[in-house]
Order: C-alpha cells, then structure tokens, then sequence
C-alpha cells in the first residue's frame, strides 16, 4: 500500500507531508528539493515524480511508504498497485495568491482561467481514485488550521496512527498560513 | 408511429457548385441532380478562415469558434508536450445531436470533424479518426481509443474499414488512367494519395450504409473529407491546364476531380436508396468551396494551414423532402451558421437565442413562425456529451501545465516542444481573431492580433491587424504596423525571395494594405496609382478590381468604374458587391433598366446584402414602379432597421403615391425620433466664390456657419460629421464631392448655386471660351455638377433651391425674398 499526497499545488499537501513524518510515516523523499522561504519545512517531494507523466515505474518501490503527487499528477500512477489517498483541499484564490507569489508574478488576469482549470483537476483526480476504488479522505486546508482536532482525528482513523494528538497539533502552525482569505 | 421528422445530414467537405454543375450537365452526378430537383438548392457561405474543423463544428452548433471552442486543426496532449488532432472533448456547446438526444431523439453520427473520442449519445457515433489506416495491412489495424460508441459496436464497425492496399488498380483507374501503362507512377506521392482518399471515403460510406440500413435513427449525420483531400491533390490539374502546369503532371491527375465527384455521386445514389425518400429529410452541404477555375492560387503560402487559400467562400446547401419545397427552387443567403437552427425549426424544436444563425425560411413549402429558447445550453437533460471533466479548454490546461512546471512540481518542457506549443496556440489564437473580425466584432479581435503580433512579429497577423485599424478608422496606427511590416519585409527580401525563385506571382500585399489605406484617407488619387500597378502584377485580384472601380464610381468616372466592376465579375461572377456597383453606376448616369437587374442579381446572389435593396428601391422609384419601390425600401429596412434613408423614402411613398397615412405615420414618427433636425447647406458645381454668397446670405440676415471654422471640417466630412450637431439654423457650405459624406440622421434643404449662366455667357464669346473655358474645366464641370445631381436623386425629401450667381448679385431684392421664403424666414 503506499499513501498518496495530493491537492492542487500549494493547497498544504507539504503541511500534511510533515503530519505523516510527526506520525512516524515512511516518506518517500530524496530531499533534492530543499526547504526555501515557501516551504520554511521543506517540500518532502521525490525528484522522480517530476517525470511520472513519462514514466511511473518509480512508484513499484515504494510499497509502505507515503509520497507526493500533486492533484492533476495523481493520475497517472500505476494502477497495478495498491494506494490510499489525503486530498487537500484549499480556497482556490489563496492557493492562486500562494502560487503567485512562489512564482514572484501577478496572476490576478490569469485568476478565471486557472481557477476553471484547477476545479477541473480535483474533480478530475477525484473522479480518477473513485473510479478505480481506491480510497481518499478530503482535508480542508483552512479547517486543518482553524479546528485541526477534528481534522487530524479523521486522519488518525484513516491512516491508523498511534501518535498524540498534541504532538500532531504541534506540527500545525498557524503562522504558516499566510495566504489567507477572510472568511 | 413516432412523430419525429427523420433527417439525414451529409457533409462533403468543400463541394464547390462550379464543379458540379457541369458535370450535371453532362449527367455524370445523376443522384446530385436528383436530390437538387426534389428540393430546394443555393450556396452556403462560409466563415473566415475557412478551416474545416471550426466550420463543421458552428455547422453543428449554429455558433462561431469563439463560442464553440474548436479553434483550429490541433491542440496540446495532456501533457502538454506534444500536439494532437483537435479532439471533441473542447468543444463547450452541445452540438445539435446533443440537443436532439435531450429531446429524445436517437442519432447516429459518422466521422464528424472533429468528434474523437466518441460521445455517448442515444445512437452510434464512429469518430473522424475512424478511417485513418494507421498500420500497413498485414499488421493489426487497431482503431484509436474513443472511435466507437457505443463500445460493443466497435467490432462490427472495425469490419467496414477499407485499407488503402485493398484499393485495386482497376478502381483507382477512373481517377488516374495513367497507372495502368505507367508503373513509377503507381507510387507518386500524389497516386498515394488519390488511393489513401478513396479507402477513407469507403470507409465511412460503408460504416453509414450499415447503419442507415440496421440500425434504428432519427438524425444521422456523415461527413467526408475526401473531396476537400482530392482537391487539395489534384485540383491544380483539373482541366483546363494552366500554362504554369506541366504538361505530363496535367495528363496524369487531370481526371481525379471529376472522378472524385462522380464517386461522390455514387455513394449518394446508394445512400437515397437506403432511405424512405418520402419521409426523410436530406440535407447535402460542404463548408466552403474550392477554386477551380482562373482563381486556382498560383502558390500555397508556406505557413500553417496555408493550402486554404484554395477554398472558396461558398459552399453547397441543398435540401429535400417532406415539408421543404419541390422543383429545385433556389434559395439565397444561406450560411453555414444556419444549418442547425433550420434543423431545430424543422424538426419542431425551438432555436437557442443565443445561436448565430437563422432559420432559413425559404426553404420551407409552409414557413411556421420560429420558437425560440434563451439557450439549449442551461436547458438541463441527457444530452450525450462528454462528462463535464473531460471537457476542457486543452490550451488553458497547457497553460496550467506549465504553471506546474514553473512551481517546480514537474519536469520542464523541452523548450523547442514548448515554443511549438506556443507557436500553435498564437496560430489557433489567429484564426479566432479572424473569425471575430468575420463576425464584426473588430475590438475583441484586435486585443488578440496585438498581442500576437507583438509577441510573434509574425506578418499574417501583423497584416490582418493593419486592416483592423484600418476598419477601425485608426489611420495613424494602421500606418505605423504598415511600415513596421515594410520593413520585416526589407530583411526578409536579403534572403531567397521565394516568389521569384519559382517565377510565381506575388501577392505585393503590403502596397495593395497601403493603397487601401491612403484610399480611406480619402485620397483616391494617391491610391488608385497604387492599385492600378498592383493590379497591372494581379490581374485576377478580385478585390483590386473591385476597389478600383469603387473609386472611379466615387469620381463618378462612370465608364471606368464599370471596366473595373466587369473585370471583377470575369474573376468571380458571384458577388454580391460587384453587381451592386455596377448597378450603381449604371443608376448614376440614368440607365435604369441596367441598374434595376444589376441589384437584383446582387441580391440573388446574397439576399442580405442590404445595399443592393436600397438602391434597388431608388432605381424602382426613378423608373415609377412605386409599389415595388416601397417592396424594396421594406426589405432593406427588415435587414437594417435603422437606415433613414429607407424611412425618409418609405414616408414620401406612403404619404404621396399609396395615401397610405398610417404606413407613413410609421416612419414619420422613426424620423421623428432619430432625425436630429435639419441642416441647411449650400453647394456650387465649380468652387466659385461662395465666400461672397455666404456674405450675402448673411447680410440679409439669414445665420451662415463661422466660414473659417468650416473649410477643414467640410473637406473632411467622411473622417468624421460630428460638427454638425453643433449647427441649428446656420447655412453651411458643403463642397460638391463631399455632399456624399452628408450623414443620414438631418433632414436637409439644400441650396444649389449653378453655374450655367456663367458657362452660357462666355459661350456667346468664342474667343473667350477658349481662354477661360478650356475643355478640361467644363470636363471637370460637368463632372462637379453630376455629383450633385447623384446626390439630389438619391435623396427623399429634398427641397432644394436652384440659384445662379449671375441673379444672386444682379437681383439682390428679388432673390432675398425667393431665399427667405424658401428657409420659411
């Protein structure tokens, strides 16, 4: 089994790569990407995942072990193989203020075509795991950071995890949640 | 028994009527001329660009590509690296089986372009990647993902296909009879195609022949490209050989049009007889055309999509069957925009508001009024298109890919497939500009071209935004892109010149942009030295001809203008225009009859070309056919409810020959409304001195217009006639070859100060009339006079006062009180 990372890119799928390392998770990373000021924590990615479009026998190696594939990635892993999946899922005008300013540009013309095409990847990654029964529990990104109680208590029984609860809250800090849109 | 009307729709990509009918005549296309006879026949204009998979799609829609989405012949793969055939999955309206199949209606549909993957519809679709042979045929020939839906037809289908190395030798012979003696010839590139085209066209036919006959339908449409592929090979050697041809290449392809035709025909005669003629309507049409004759281009521009400078801009409509009229009647105004909602209205069902076309009245033996919808596409239902998910603009989902690979979440594009993609995005973002400025939109249009100009400096979009500045009337800037693209073109003539390398001719494009320019700056005489040389290198340039004879017609060099507007109709004897301003000329100098049948075959030929109805109704009314006048005008305000001109004449008719006072009430209160009073102008035949007229008029106390304000604004009448709202009683110079420039929302009364006098006087003194009149300034005198007098007839309702200045300055008392009279002081 291994368990799949996956939200549209900057929607707190790094956040929840830390939860699984708190939780004593196997990650799958060669740390070739390393921590920047967007990802104070690091971004836990596996070079070979850049390249999953062409090539997914990577994933053959990675029995037991937690990886990240962000959403419109997802579906191309190989489906010989057996998967669970956390979707993240965030606010797509803070995951488009995040993006922009990882990219150092101003989106705002850009905001209606990318929000359309970013809607269409999640449900296109979810209609993808649904259709080949593979399971997936959906975090809300904001709900995470506001009640993350609620949030990591559905982790813990989707995942199975033995670790406290406080020291899973621990990992969450809010100071992190910078690209905030008022509720 | 259902009620359901029973309608078959097949395609034939660019049939052009210029090949078919005399092979009619010749009775090589029996199946065609029968339908023809059964129905109702005419052209079908196409849209700019003529590219086949937009058009087949607003076909199918009734809406432009900006609309529907298909916006070229290819797109981006899903991982954004590569490009692939346009695929079905971006179309984002619903295409008229998608409304039927909501309705409850069972559809089959084979080989549209595009529709791969197929879509889940109430019936069976085979896509357009169907009949592609992809393998030799000794391997396993697999069809593409998506060719058939629904799946468990796939393998009864896949027995239909018809590899090309099954085309024998005898059945390739009536195309080219060559290959029977001439082995090599056998695997010319141009052989191989002729026998690929033939097993496509086989292909599909057998596919739709099995399911007209097995399978259970209401709507079945078939589309085949192969005439559109048999043209693009071998139109060039169609008879009769043009010099540039060789002579051994015309004696090999010079029969694979006309075979291909006739194949054509064939597959028709046994598709009519798969059917019940008598309750099944048969719609046959093609997208645009393709020149056949002295318009074949000499040269494809080697660019994308270049090979469409072959089509022709009308394609072929014909329809029959139960409730359409009989006896081969012709129809006119069609356009490929209205093929869907003509067959909603014909099968009973609303046409969406929102659709870009019509209903085609004409075709109908009991025309019923139209229902209408906002929009098929909020109405919820089965409609059988994809999934929502899998519908998706691919070149935004490009563009997202690339945000990934910027974000650093994938591997980066190799930047030559990158710069690819682009370059075909620009391409497809192009030809949506061009179908924009089809459809008048020029500002949403011109926000496209800039930016791809911009980035790219590419010429075709560079020329094309020129012309939107210039339809724009933004002169400074057209000119500005126009030196911009002289010199591109500079640097590009230090390297090989193409055109002269292969002796072709050239399309000296840029000087025939300029002359356009200078023209719409109003200086004809600057322009037409320019388009005469163009034209002198393009002889069979229909626009040159016919911008040329617009300018003559505009000098009211009559006879010239008529040279020129003939010459256009020798290029292409179709237009709508040429025959209008041919008409117009002719109606100019008076000869009526000519006029009168000159609009009328403009508006044969293009029922909605509103011009030719209006003149028409001028022409009828100097004739004294009244009541045809009024038909005319009538017509030509349903078409452009907003012309006062067709309502200041349809007002005097009503009120003066049919005493008809509520018609005329009608546009009397239209005038009322939009007419923004009246303007009192003053003109001369030869520039005199209405400088001391003025002074007179305004001596005796009637309000003259700030003579030294009015000089520039009256000679630049045609930029712009916005100062003229600033006038109220004021009288206003306006010098004679502006008088045409007079907008149409004043009534006017017009002053006329002539000349004869003058000329009659001098005329009593022959040694004077040879110093002062010269044969050239009574030339240009009459000329100056015929303008006015153009410009009289043309209006309804002008009272006009006919002046000399001999009396003006001889009878001052006499013609104070005739002025004063006539301005009601």
């Amino acid at each position: 089994m291994i368990t799949l990372i996956t939200g549209i890119p900057r929607s707190g799928t790094s956040l929840m790569m830390q939860l699984f390392k708190t939780a004593k998770a196997d990650i799958a990373t060669d740390a070739i990407r390393t921590e920047d000021e967007n990802n104070p924590k690091g971004y836990f990615e596996l070079e070979a995942v850049k390249g999953i479009v062409k090539n997914n026998a990577f994933l053959k190696d990675l029995d037991g072990k937690t990886i990240k594939i962000v959403a419109p990635l997802v579906t191309f892993i190989d489906l010989s193989l057996e998967y669970r999946v956390v979707f993240m899922i965030r606010d797509l005008d803070e995951v488009l203020q995040s993006q922009g300013k990882m990219l150092g540009k101003d989106q705002k013309e850009q905001q209606e075509k990318f929000r359309a095409i970013y809607t269409l990847h999640v449900e296109k990654s979810q209609q993808f795991l649904r259709a080949n029964n593979i399971s997936f529990i959906e975090i809300e990104h904001r709900e995470l950071l506001e009640d993350p109680e609620n949030c990591l208590h559905s982790l813990i029984d989707f995942c199975l995890w033995e670790t406290p609860m406080e020291e899973l809250k621990s990992v969450i800090d809010q100071s992190l949640y910078r690209n905030r849109k008022n509720a | 028994m259902s009620s359901k009307k029973k309608v078959l729709v097949i395609g034939w990509d660019a049939a052009e009527w210029k090949v078919i009918m005399p092979l009619i005549q010749q009775g090589k296309m029996p199946a065609f001329a029968r339908l023809m006879s059964r129905g109702v026949h005419g052209k079908l204009q196409t849209l700019d660009p003529p590219l086949s998979p937009m058009l087949w799609t607003s076909i199918a829609t009734g809406f432009r590509a900006d609309t529907h989405g298909i916006g070229g012949f290819i797109e981006p793969t899903s991982d954004g690296e590569n490009l692939r055939p346009v695929t079905s999955t971006s179309r984002k309206v619903k295409a008229i089986w998608n409304i039927l199949n909501q309705e409850g209606y069972k559809s089959n549909v084979v080989a549209w372009w595009p529709s791969n993957p197929a879509e889940p519809i109430n019936g069976v679709m085979v896509s357009n990647l169907y009949q592609i042979a992809t393998k030799p045929l000794e391997e396993e020939w697999e069809m593409p993902n998506g060719t058939v839906h629904p799946k468990e037809m796939e393998e009864t289908m896949k027995e239909f296909r018809i590899h090309p190395h099954q085309i024998t030798l005898n059945q390739a012979l009536p195309f080219i009879p060559n290959l029977k003696d001439n082995i090599p010839l056998r695997s010319d590139r141009r052989t191989t195609s002729v026998i690929k085209n033939m097993a496509n066209a086989g292909t599909i036919h057998s596919a739709s022949c099995h399911l007209l006959e097995k399978s259970d339908w209401d709507f079945m449409a078939v589309y085949h490209d192969a005439i559109d592929h048999f043209s693009h090979v071998a139109m060039r050697y169609f008879p009769p050989r043009r010099p540039e041809i060789p002579e051994q290449d015309f004696e090999d392809f010079q029969h694979v049009v006309e075979a291909a035709y006739v194949f054509h025909d064939r597959m028709l005669d046994r598709m009519m007889s798969l059917i019940d003629e008598e309750n099944t309507t048969v719609l046959l049409i093609s997208d645009h055309g393709f020149h056949c004759d002295h318009q074949r281009p000499l040269y494809i521009p080697k660019e994308p999509s270049g090979p469409a400078v072959e089509h022709s801009p009308y394609g072929v409509f014909v329809m029959a069957g139960p409730g359409i009229k009989k006896n081969g009647m012709a129809i006119s105004g069609a356009s490929v925009l209205d093929i869907t909602p003509t067959l909603l209205h014909h099968m009973d069902l609303p046409v969406g508001k929102d659709m870009e076309g019509k209903v085609l009245h004409a075709c109908f033996e009991e025309p019923r009024e139209v229902q209408f919808v906002d929009s098929w596409e909020t109405i919820p239902g089965e409609s059988g298109m994809h999934d929502a998910i899998l519908r998706e603009d691919p070149w935004a989902a490009q563009e997202a890919l690339q945000q990934l690979v910027d974000l650093g979440y994938i591997d980066a594009i190799d930047d030559d497939k990158i710069q690819q993609v682009e370059k075909s995005k620009r391409e497809n973002e192009y030809y949506i500009a061009r179908n924009l400025l089809n459809a008048g939109k020029y500002q949403e249009a011109l926000t496209i071209l800039e930016r791809i100009y911009q980035e790219s400096k590419i010429q075709r979009y560079g020329q094309r935004l020129a012309f939107v500045y210039l339809s724009k009337r933004q002169y400074r800037k057209a000119m500005e892109i126009l030196h911009d693209l002289k010199e591109e073109n500079k640097k590009a003539e230090k390297q090989e010149d193409a055109y002269d390398k292969l002796g072709m001719e050239e399309p000296m494009f840029l000087e025939y942009l300029e002359g356009l320019i200078v023209l719409a700056m109003n200086k004809p005489h600057l322009a037409l030295s320019k388009l005469l040389k163009i034209q002198e290198r393009n002889p069979y340039n229909y626009q040159v001809a016919l911008n040329i004879a617009q300018i003559f017609l505009q000098r009211k060099k009559y006879q010239e203008a008529e040279a020129q507007f003939i010459r256009a109709l020798n290029i292409d004897d179709s237009p709508a225009r040429a025959h209008h301003g041919l008409g117009l000329s002719f109606l100019r100098r008076g000869e009526l009859n000519a006029a009168i049948e000159e609009f009328l075959i403009a508006i044969e030929s293009d029922f909605f070309f509103h011009r030719g109805h209006y003149h028409l109704g001028e022409a009828l009314v100097r004739q004294g056919l009244m009541e045809d006048a009024i038909n005319a005008f009538e017509v030509n305000l349903r078409l452009v409810p907003g012309n006062v001109k067709a309502h200041k004449w349809l007002q005097k008719l009503y009120t003066e020959e049919l005493k008809n006072p509520d018609k005329a009430r009608i546009h009397f209160d239209f005038l009322q409304e939009n007419v923004r009073g009246e303007r009192i102008i003053l003109t001369e035949a030869v520039e005199k001195d209405h400088a001391k007229i003025l002074a007179f008029l305004h001596e005796i106390g009637i309000p003259v217009y700030d003579a030294e304000k009015y000089s520039e604004q009256a000679k630049n009448l045609h930029l712009s006639a916005q100062w003229l709202e600033e006038l109220t009683t004021e009288v206003v110079f306006i010098p004679s070859h502006a008088l045409s420039f007079l907008p149409d929302q004043f009534h006017y009364k017009l002053i006329y100060v002539q000349s004869e006098v003058d000329f009659s006087a001098q005329l009593k003194t022959g040694d004077q009339l040879k110093s002062v009149l010269s044969t050239k300034k009574l030339a240009h005198f009459q000329l100056e006079q015929s303008k006015i007098e153009a410009w009289i007839d043309s209006q309804a309702k002008l009272p006009v006062l006919y002046l000399s200045h001999e009396s003006l300055l001889e009878h001052k008392e006499e013609q104070t009180f005739i002025i004063q009279n006539f301005l009601g002081k």
